[in-house]
């Protein structure tokens, strides 16, 4: 079957079985950021980006993402949101361990974009069901927190340059 | 967990494949590579008579015992294994075979098409076997008696792989893994004996708890396990230029590379071992994955392509399972004033087909199933016994858990019994004086009466304790169930972590380090890379001693390919033994530096007069190299009409010596509770948002702490569950549905 997407700001033509994971089709086209944790859409290893929200890519099959645009974190960390939140973390003290990271950076992205001004409560229900495989979830709202903070310099270093 | 460096370890010939984004085997992939799936024995015993595979497309391969180039053999210390199971097989689920071919799906779907035939004679034999104990109108064999239903016949179903009866056929019981009752083959035991248990006269057992004012005996199981979200097992190998090459997460490079010399009949210097990522706790990586590394190679070499082996999720969790499910019976004799005068302990594990680790499972709950208690007479006596469910591993740093579980929540039930305060009972039975002590296990004991008062009064535990116990009589006795309030407990567990065991050469043997200071004054530690906690804390404690900057100081693991470290790399980032040689070296350079040109480099090993602390012979004295202590508790609250449990509350005080890093200290023990608090109900993450940790103050030698969580938490969270449930919770994991039917009978 032949699904058009935009992957990675790539318009192109995804070659797969309806009913396969996007998990497993992501991986075969060497998107290797993407990884295989419970394979129940719970510990967010297999997260992407999918029309701007994070989904775990393990429980979608292939066929539904047709027309929607697909980030995975080797496009995503091009980004100077990427450079905020990895920066918030390091801050934080944060080692992540590489299997789990599209799941944090993910969900600390959709964090900073959706709300105004986070607090330990919110991020906390973003993100308690992540797994616990390097980061305690208290020092992970610690550098989401962190990160909050370099977004909004960066953004006003930005906004006081145009002006 | 450490990593290598291919820099050096790598020989000249070697292939070239880049691995800056592919820190974990999975990720790893070479044009024209094959993906593998094993081919398992769906019975748990017979023998093979024989392989029906169904048509081969081409570019597919099935490789089985018969086609190994060398031995079928993995020798790991005193055990043979084999790598494909020849005729005989000894566990449900035992690799028989390998498919390799271009198309994953299609190599699976190959793999569940390949039908294994059994000698019907022993088929037979092994189902009458099994009848004969338990019979059930479900399996009914001509000619043998019927008995009443048993839960167990689960277990023969299971054994045999026929389909289990319908839910209420019989009676079942919770996911919990059963515990194999068929008596299989010892293999490994140890009994210790002191002081009126030390002859073997039964009258003596009798009379010694018949004196006592309480006689208290309980049987005690834990087997919990972390739930598995990183990778799972596997491997990826490929030959070049002659040279086999294997990534792969193991812990044990060179005895990997041995094992797949013997079995591919290639010399040592032929065979390429990249130690990938393993995250989380990964017991595999010192055993396990090596089998499944070889099985890859077999394939690998037969084909001349790239292999690929990735276990499914679902394999992982019932073939590599890496805890050892022990039960431990307790029985106390227990004076009025709370003094244990005699314990009688019986430890039983159920290894699988094969541990080679056994042993040293065994001696390390022996150790631990006393604590550090001194009580003058004991009788521990420990078995390992073999079964039909697969091969299990050891996790080094987590062996004794099982005891720690059994002994804390042993003395709850002595508190409860007895009327007397569990933090009371703990005082009044911790070895204070280690000269006077009748026990074989020598522990420095000094400062956990520091650590037992410091939980105990972060948490106000006594008060809370003596509270929640007159709440559970009333909520017993009430009958009003409308305006009901939670139902609360409290649990206490006070155990040590003990790191550098000298019981066991492998795994305290000959851990050495060196250091040498450049000529342009920096730094180089010579070792394997730790993680980035214990990097740190090298780094620093060495740029302390010598007055440099961290910056100057680098850890590199440079070594050629004959220099391949003949220990599991744990070992290497063991924090106290080694830590402590850094600080040898350090000072060591200090003194050299006035007299000896640059560069200077210092090698410092572990005395060998410290390994002789412990006799192995008599098996006492000090077991450890450094002992870490803490204490640990647990307040839950559950919901009086669902009994849905809370964490109210986690403190948690530490003995662990001088500490080098505080935010990793605390990062490490908040992860670990987060960890552990996923693993104490099935299916379920407790989630605990008030968590103290306090750390005694010390200046002795840095002790571990990895393992302080793992020992204390369990415990004191059932005997909290305990006391709001006014049940005992004998077994961990528990089960929601344990948890409500206990509490619904109060």
């Amino acid at each position: 079957m032949k699904i058009p997407v935009t992957l990675n700001n790539a318009k192109i033509v995804l070659e797969a079985e309806p009913g396969d994971k996007l998990l497993n089709v992501l991986r075969r086209l060497n998107l290797l950021s993407v990884k295989c944790g419970c394979n129940e859409g719970r510990c967010g290893a297999c997260t992407v980006l999918l029309d701007g929200k994070p989904v775990p890519s393990c429980i979608i099959p292939v066929a539904l993402t047709r027309d929607s645009a697909i980030t995975t974190l080797e496009y995503f960390s091009k980004s100077e949101d990427y450079q905020d939140i990895i920066n918030g973390f390091k801050k934080a003290g944060i080692n992540m361990c590489g299997y789990c990271n599209a799941g944090k950076v993910f969900s600390a992205w959709h964090i900073l974009n959706t709300s105004m001004k986070p607090d330990r409560r919110i991020i906390y229900e973003e993100v308690s069901h992540l797994s616990p495989c390097c980061t305690n979830t208290d020092i992970l709202i610690n550098g989401i927190l962190y990160a909050f903070d370099f977004r909004v310099h960066r953004m006003g270093v930005q906004k006081n340059a145009k002006n | 967990m450490p990593k290598r460096s291919t820099k050096g370890v790598r020989s000249q010939k070697t292939a070239h494949i880049s691995l800056q984004a592919h820190d974990y085997y999975t990720d790893c992939s070479r044009a024209g590579m094959l993906y593998a799936a094993l081919i398992r024995s769906p019975a748990a015993s017979g023998i093979i008579t024989n392989i029906a595979i169904p048509q081969m497309p081409d570019g597919y391969f099935l490789f089985t015992a018969r086609d190994i180039p060398g031995r079928n053999t993995v020798h790991t210390q005193n055990a043979d294994t084999p790598v494909f199971c020849a005729d005989r097989v000894s566990y449900f689920g035992e690799p028989i075979g390998i498919v390799a071919g271009p198309d994953e799906s299609e190599v699976y779907e190959l793999t569940s098409e390949i039908e294994v035939t059994f000698d019907s004679s022993t088929l037979e034999t092994a189902l009458e076997s099994v009848a004969e104990k338990y019979t059930h109108p479900v399996i009914k064999l001509p000619g043998t008696e019927q008995k009443p239903d048993s839960d167990q016949i689960l277990e023969i179903t299971k054994a045999m792989n026929l389909d289990p009866p319908a839910p209420g056929t019989i009676p079942t019981k919770p996911q919990i893994p059963q515990l194999s009752e068929n008596a299989g083959a010892i293999t490994a035991q140890r009994i210790v004996k002191t002081g009126l248990f030390s002859g073997d006269a039964q009258n003596t057992y009798e009379s010694v708890f018949k004196s006592a004012d309480f006689d208290i005996a309980e049987t005690w199981i834990q087997d919990t396990e972390q739930p598995s979200w990183a990778e799972t097992n596997g491997a990826f190998c490929f030959m070049e230029n002659g040279i086999m090459n294997i990534f792969t997460p193991t812990q044990w490079p060179d005895y990997l590379r041995k094992a797949v010399s013997v079995s591919l009949n290639l010399d040592d210097d032929k065979i390429f071992i990249r130690e990938t990522n393993s995250s989380g706790h990964d017991a595999n990586g010192i055993w396990r994955n090596a089998t499944l590394a070889i099985q890859t190679a077999v394939a690998a070499y037969l084909t001349g392509k790239p292999v690929k082996l990735t276990l499914s999720r679902d394999e992982h969790q019932k073939f590599m399972k890496s805890g050892v499910p022990a039960k431990i019976h307790y029985r106390t004799a227990v004076m009025k004033d709370g003094s244990i005068t005699a314990i009688k302990a019986d430890i039983t594990i159920d290894v699988g087909a094969c541990n080679p680790f056994a042993q040293e499972i065994l001696d390390r709950l022996v150790i631990a199933v006393c604590n550090i208690y001194d009580i003058p007479n004991i009788c521990i006596t420990a078995k390992a016994v073999t079964s039909t469910n697969p091969p299990t591993s050891i996790f080094p740093e987590m062996i004794d858990s099982q005891a720690f579980f059994a002994a804390e929540n042993h003395l709850q039930l002595i508190a409860q019994e007895t009327n007397i305060l569990p933090a009371d009972i703990r005082l009044k039975n911790i070895c204070s004086n280690q000269k006077n002590t009748k026990m074989p296990f020598i522990f420095h004991t000094e400062k956990v009466e520091n650590v037992l008062q410091n939980a105990i009064s972060m948490s106000d535990f006594n008060r809370k304790y003596t509270t929640f116990r007159i709440d559970a009589k009333q909520h017993r006795n009430s009958e009003d169930t409308f305006f009901a309030l939670p139902i609360r407990g409290i649990g206490l567990a006070c155990t040590f972590d003990g790191s550098g065991y000298f019981g066991n050469d492998i795994f305290s043997g000959s851990q050495k380090i060196s250091i040498t200071l450049e000529s342009d004054n920096t730094v180089t530690i010579h070792s394997l890379v730790p993680s980035p906690a214990i990097s740190e804390i090298w780094i620093k404690t060495v740029a302390a001693i010598l007055k440099l900057p961290p910056s100057s100081v680098k850890i590199t693991p440079d070594m050629e390919i004959n220099d391949i470290l003949p220990l599991p790399d744990n070992i290497y980032s063991n924090i106290s033994i080694m830590t402590q040689l850094l600080s040898q070296c350090s000072l060591e350079i200090i003194k050299k530096r006035e007299k000896t040109k640059l560069p200077i480099t210092v090698k410092k090993g572990l005395a060998p007069s410290l390994k002789k602390q412990w006799n192995k012979s008599d098996f006492s004295g000090i077991p450890f190299h450094t002992t870490s202590f803490g204490a640990a508790v647990v307040e839950i609250e559950l919901d009086p009409y669902t009994y849905k449990e809370r964490i109210k509350g986690i403190w948690l005080a530490v003995d662990c010596g001088r500490i080098l890093s505080l935010p990793a200290i605390e990062n490490t023990l908040r992860l670990s509770i987060q960890q552990e608090l996923s693993q104490l109900v099935v299916d379920e993450t407790i989630v605990c948002d008030d968590v103290h940790i306090s750390f005694i103050h010390s200046e002795d030698n840095p002790g571990q702490i990895g393992e302080i969580v793992h020992n204390t938490v369990p415990a004191a969270f059932s005997s909290a569950l305990s006391q709001a449930l006014s049940a005992r919770i004998c077994r961990l994991p528990c089960t929601a549905e344990t948890i409500y039917s206990q509490g619904d009978t109060v």
